[in-house]
């Protein structure tokens, strides 16, 4: 059977939206599989780079979510993070990326019902699109090299020491 | 006073001036930094002083054999100065903001076009309104304005207005003839933007497949203040790999315009530094626009003004909220 | 590294869905992965005990356990890798149950998912380094905000325990609700007679600095080194020398000052005492209603007063108080009934919360404890009460339960009938909820012992009719309508958090929830605790509450600021940002932007760096995300590890 998922990478604060996906996870809220959560302390940790990073890395869909503002663990954290991610979700265009490949969103630990809405909905939103447009260059030699890069081994003296 | 006599009388009061001399050949200028009074006898500051010098100016600020440092600035250079002093990275007390009034510079790749003989030219001069190039035997007159940086054209400031000397810098204004302001704005990035998303991304994906990864865009950045400690070269963050990967050299350009995000001034000196004419500036140019469109602010019209990455409103105006 | 996984079955929480054998078979041919296997419960005895025992037999350097949240078992485990010699912090989580197991059926994609989220944790734990925990001093105070029975509970606990208390009541005097009340179920004593020496104990005990009229403006710090911040309003009186005779409250001339305490059944005089038995019983001016403040003329106060205590010109005043922990207990409050049109929306005077009620049959209330129509002052014949009012409701976005309505609404019933006993009495009730200790037994005593007429079914609409009410509603047992006159009207009014909770919880750092309510670290384990160190909650900020529940989550409350003050010190949590001064140009940028002032450019072997203050930093990531050149990395969770877990997602 094909496999018919795609590839979404969730950044998720780990005070507010990590704790409602858990909550939906508790209360049984069905959700499409597709997302793939990685968990940061405070939304003010997202570097805006990681979303091109993905999404140039292959990722379907991007989706952040933190605390509401005013709510923020740290104060102040989705603060900026809200500005630095509205910045590039509306520079994608310019790369020629699907900007509805990135969402950010607040969900709060308390709001379990509203993440199932905010996953399925992406999930859709992602599902209406094509597969993410990759350049040429990731595949044969590059991607073995990379494998090579991940493993224990240094690949060859040059590369130890070097920062 | 004469300009001559103007620079060599601020360079009493400082240790350097940092200026423009005659380049490798007559088509181009090059960084002089004027120590002594006969230094700036050699001082070009025509279309042909086309490099911001602001980019020197953090490293040479650490030395601590430098005294107060002057630089020749245009209005554009200005910009980054005071994105520069903004962000506290060059001391105000120490700099002396030699201003000139812009004639515009030359887009060498334009040059080259209209005259490929210029690469081995006897000799170059402006004369009136044109660019006159003695090479392989032959003279060519080819019309200023149109041998000019797009940017140029467009310029909305080729005369500092007073408002925009930073507070507290010692500012000294040469004597010249600036050219008419343009109308500013987006057009080049506005054209681009007229091309279909795929288009865009095929753009994109043929233009760096011929970067050369020389970082040439970074290091003639004035706001490109890692230096050698930049991303781009680190392990450890490993953002890029060492691979000749187009998605890599893609994610270059992302990560230097999302730096330069709320910091650009829009000099322009990325693209004209690239040698493979990969316009890379138009990435920068969007995420000036969107800095613009979100928060109503340029880098670099007020030495005062905290960048808006660098800070937030509770409320923000231009950004509809989400949720809830 | 050598890393060992382990996936957990949960029982079938996660087996169920998801396949863990496969899981830990493709787990195997991960990059460094040195064992893998699956567990029933990895976090029961044996689970841990395989965990550690495999650390020892497979020479293992790092684990990852795949089974719940990390916001659950996270702790947990690194206790476990501790015990077996690693370092707490190479160790990583994958949720496979809340994220994975418990939202979907599909064994296959939820396999899929599982195994994409080991490989994530391996990643990162390959990049994870050991971490160590600093130990710091901690001020051995407690800051109690709030003075209802919780508080005060909390205050006296500490107290008793040994700890210095700060505690700050909003009021100009503590007790909160309970000291509004006339009588408690199911027991039906003498609420201000049960409060009162308790109030008392908190004046008197020599560990307790009480702040009545103040309120916390600012909290900065961190567990075990807070600062609060709190404003004490000028009560205008210096409460140093007044004595509490209430001579100024006789003859003060401005006798239609709002009366707060009476919730507003009757009126008070513009320098007051709240109620007889206040603590601390001091005398303070409403400027709101003061003639000397509205009109610059009067001062009989000031003239009268014994001990010479009126102070116009007083101002607020800041005080700073250092404490170690902090425990939230500012209860709740009402919630706003008025748009409940069909109720009058407050509109008819003898239409009344059950507070209202409540200073009505309290012999200090307003009438000395006569039950009597606000509107004429006569005696009710007929008494209807309306329960769930602003509750239960969720086309008014009030869908929860308040939980303590219905017993106060029996207990107001019963002591309807003492007070006027040829009174009749009727309650419109959707169920009666009174799971508690003989709290069922006090239902049945007020049916069948005190004769109250309890309807089932909701009310539609109360309406005039001369000087009485009609109250119509459903009758759903008999399956008709039924209308009732009324002489006085009670309704059971939902509690929400108290006004300014949401506020207060932004300035604590604390989460709440959609009715303001503080957000407890754990649902059913950690109901005392918030997600921020060493902040607690106590009574009905957490969520509504009766008095035992509310005395007992004080004393909870306590109990976890004396365990954490217990050691001396405190370890911090080494999860902090690092600044690798080869790399930092010092730029500031971090400075800038970090909330918490814990960075500093600072001088170090002859170039500027940024440096962070550990004890200060509380790992967001802020500044990590705002370096260029990623100088500072926010440890265990670097740019690294986050580009490594997105890499393992986009491995082609």
């Amino acid at each position: 059977m094909p496999i018919l998922e795609r590839r979404i990478i969730g950044f998720l604060c780990n005070w507010c939206s990590y704790g409602g996906a858990d909550a939906a996870g508790v209360s049984r809220f069905t959700q499409p599989t597709d997302l793939r959560v990685v968990r940061l302390p405070c939304t003010g940790r997202m570097n805006p780079i990681f979303v091109v990073k993905a999404l140039l890395a292959g990722a379907d869909g991007v989706l952040v979510s933190g605390c509401h503002p005013k709510d923020c663990h740290y104060s102040e954290g989705n603060y900026y993070a809200r500005r630095r991610l509205e910045v590039i979700k509306r520079f994608l265009p310019v790369l020629g990326i699907e900007p509805l490949r990135f969402e950010y969103t607040w969900v709060s630990a308390a709001e379990a019902k509203r993440w199932q809405e905010v996953v399925t909905a992406f999930t859709e939103q992602i599902h209406a699109l094509p597969p993410v447009p990759r350049l040429p260059d990731d595949t044969g030699i590059e991607r073995l090299l990379r494998e090579l890069e991940n493993s224990p081994l240094p690949i060859c003296g040059c590369h130890a020491g070097h920062e | 006073m004469n300009n001559t006599e103007i620079m060599k009388n601020v360079l009493e009061r400082a240790s350097v001036l940092l200026a423009w001399g005659p380049g490798h050949d007559a088509l181009h200028a090059s960084p002089l930094f004027a120590r002594k009074a006969h230094d700036v006898d050699k001082v070009v500051m025509d279309v042909r002083a086309v490099q911001s010098l602001a980019a020197y100016l953090p490293p040479l600020f650490q030395s601590e054999k430098e005294g107060r440092i002057a630089v020749l600035a245009r209005p554009c250079h200005v910009r980054s100065i005071t994105a520069l002093l903004q962000e506290e990275l060059i001391p105000v007390e120490r700099l002396i903001l030699v201003v000139l009034p812009c004639q515009g510079k030359l887009d060498m790749a334009k040059v080259m076009a209209a005259c490929p003989a210029a690469e081995s030219l006897d000799a170059a001069f402006v004369d009136g309104d044109n660019l006159v190039i003695n090479a392989d035997g032959r003279q060519w007159l080819l019309r200023l304005e149109t041998m000019l940086s797009p940017a140029c054209v467009r310029c909305p400031m080729p005369e500092l207005p007073d408002a925009m000397i930073p507070e507290g810098c010692e500012c000294v204004r040469l004597d010249g003839q600036a050219r008419r302001p343009g109308e500013g704005g987006y057009a080049a990035l506005d054209a681009f933007m007229e091309k279909t998303p795929q288009e865009r991304w095929e753009f994109w994906k043929q233009e760096m497949s011929r970067c050369i990864r020389c970082y040439a865009c970074r290091n003639a950045c004035p706001m490109c203040v890692c230096r050698d400690h930049c991303v781009a070269s680190a392990r450890d963050p490993h953002w890029l790999s060492e691979l000749d990967s187009v998605t890599d050299k893609l994610l270059f350009q992302v990560i230097h315009a999302t730096h330069l995000a709320g910091r650009c001034t829009g000099c322009g000196e990325c693209t004209r530094a690239c040698p493979m004419g990969i316009p890379v500036g138009l990435l920068k140019m969007q995420m000036n626009k969107i800095v613009e469109e979100l928060f109503g602010y340029k880098a670099g019209m007020d030495s005062k003004a905290t960048p808006p990455l660098l800070t937030f409103e509770a409320i923000e105006k231009n950004i509809r909220e989400k949720g809830k | 590294m050598r890393i060992g996984v382990f996936v957990c079955h949960c029982g079938s929480n996660i087996a169920a869905t998801v396949d863990p054998a496969a899981v830990a078979m493709a787990a195997d041919s991960m990059p460094e992965v040195a064992y893998a296997t699956d567990l029933m419960y990895a976090c029961a005895e044996p689970g841990q005990k395989a965990i550690v025992e495999a650390i020892g037999e497979y020479r293992l350097t790092g684990v990852v356990v795949a089974s719940c949240s990390p916001r659950m078992h996270e702790p947990t485990f690194r206790k476990t890798v501790e015990r077996a010699g690693l370092n707490p912090y190479l160790f990583e989580m994958a949720n496979i149950r809340e994220h994975v197991s418990w939202i979907g059926k599909d064994k296959e994609a939820n396999t899929r998912k599982a195994t994409d989220l080991v490989r994530m944790a391996v990643e990162k734990l390959r990049r994870d380094a050991p971490l160590h925990s600093r130990r710091f001093p901690v001020t051995k105070r407690v800051l109690v905000i709030g003075g209802g029975i919780a508080g005060i509970q909390a205050a006296l606990d500490c107290a008793e325990g040994g700890l210095d208390v700060v505690l700050v009541e909003k009021e100009a005097t503590i007790g909160g609700k309970m000291a509004k009340l006339d009588k408690t179920f199911p027991t039906v004593d003498c609420s201000s007679c049960i409060l009162g020496p308790k109030m008392v104990d908190v004046a008197q005990h020599p560990r307790i600095t009480l702040h009545a009229l103040s309120e916390v403006e600012e909290l900065s710090g961190f567990v075990g080194n807070f600062k609060a911040k709190i404003r004490k309003k000028a009560p205008y009186v210096d409460w140093n020398l007044c004595t509490g005779c209430g001579a100024c409250l006789a003859k003060c001339p401005s006798k239609k000052a709002t009366d707060r305490f009476n919730e507003e059944t009757g009126l008070t005089t513009a320098i007051t005492i709240p109620f007889p038995q206040a603590i601390p019983k001091k005398a303070h001016i409403n400027p709101e209603f003061c003639r000397h403040f509205m009109t610059g003329k009067c001062g009989v106060c000031a003239k009268i007063c014994p001990a010479k205590a009126i102070r116009f010109e007083q101002e607020d005043e800041i005080v700073v108080e250092e404490v170690g922990a902090v425990i939230a207990a500012t209860g709740y409050d009402l919630a706003d009934w008025s748009g409940y049109d069909y109720l009058g929306g407050g509109r008819f005077p003898d239409v009344i919360t059950g507070l209202q009620y409540e200073r009505l049959l309290s012999a200090s209330g307003p009438t000395g404890g006569h039950v009597v129509r606000p509107s004429d002052g006569r005696e009710p014949k007929t008494v209807v009460f309306i329960q769930c009012v602003a509750s239960r409701d969720p086309s008014k976005g009030r869908p929860s339960c308040s939980g303590f309505c219905c017993m106060y609404t029996a207990k107001q019933a019963v002591l309807t009938r003492d007070h006027c006993p040829d009174s009749k009495v009727h309650v419109f009730y959707m169920d009666v909820r009174a799971p508690g200790k003989m709290y069922d037994e006090f239902i049945r005593r007020a049916v069948d012992e005190y004769g109250v007429d309890y309807i089932r079914g909701r009310v539609s609409q109360i309406f005039r009719k001369g000087e009485r009410y009609v109250v119509r509603g459903a009758d759903t047992l008999a399956g008709a309508q039924v209308e009732v006159e009324a002489d006085l009207v009670v309704l059971a009014v939902g509690a929400q958090a108290a006004h300014g909770a949401e506020k207060l919880a932004e300035r604590l750092h604390i989460s709440y929830d959609d009715q303001g309510f503080f957000m407890e670290g754990h649902p059913k384990l950690r109901p005392m605790e918030t997600n921020t160190a060493g902040v607690f909650l106590a009574g009905a900020c957490q969520g509504p509450k009766d008095i035992p529940s509310s005395v007992a989550q004080g004393s909870g409350a306590a109990a976890k600021a004396l365990c954490l003050f217990a050691k001396g010190v405190l370890e911090n949590d080494p999860q902090i940002a690092n600044v690798r001064p080869g790399r930092c140009v010092a730029c500031g940028k971090c400075v800038k932007t970090c909330p918490f002032g814990a960075l500093n450019i600072v001088e170090a072997r002859g170039r500027r760096t940024a440096e962070v203050v550990e004890t200060v930093c509380k790992g967001c990531g802020i500044c990590t995300a705002t370096c260029p050149q990623g100088a500072i990395q926010l440890q265990h969770s670097t740019d690294n590890q986050i580009l490594a877990e997105v890499n393992a997602l986009c491995r082609f």
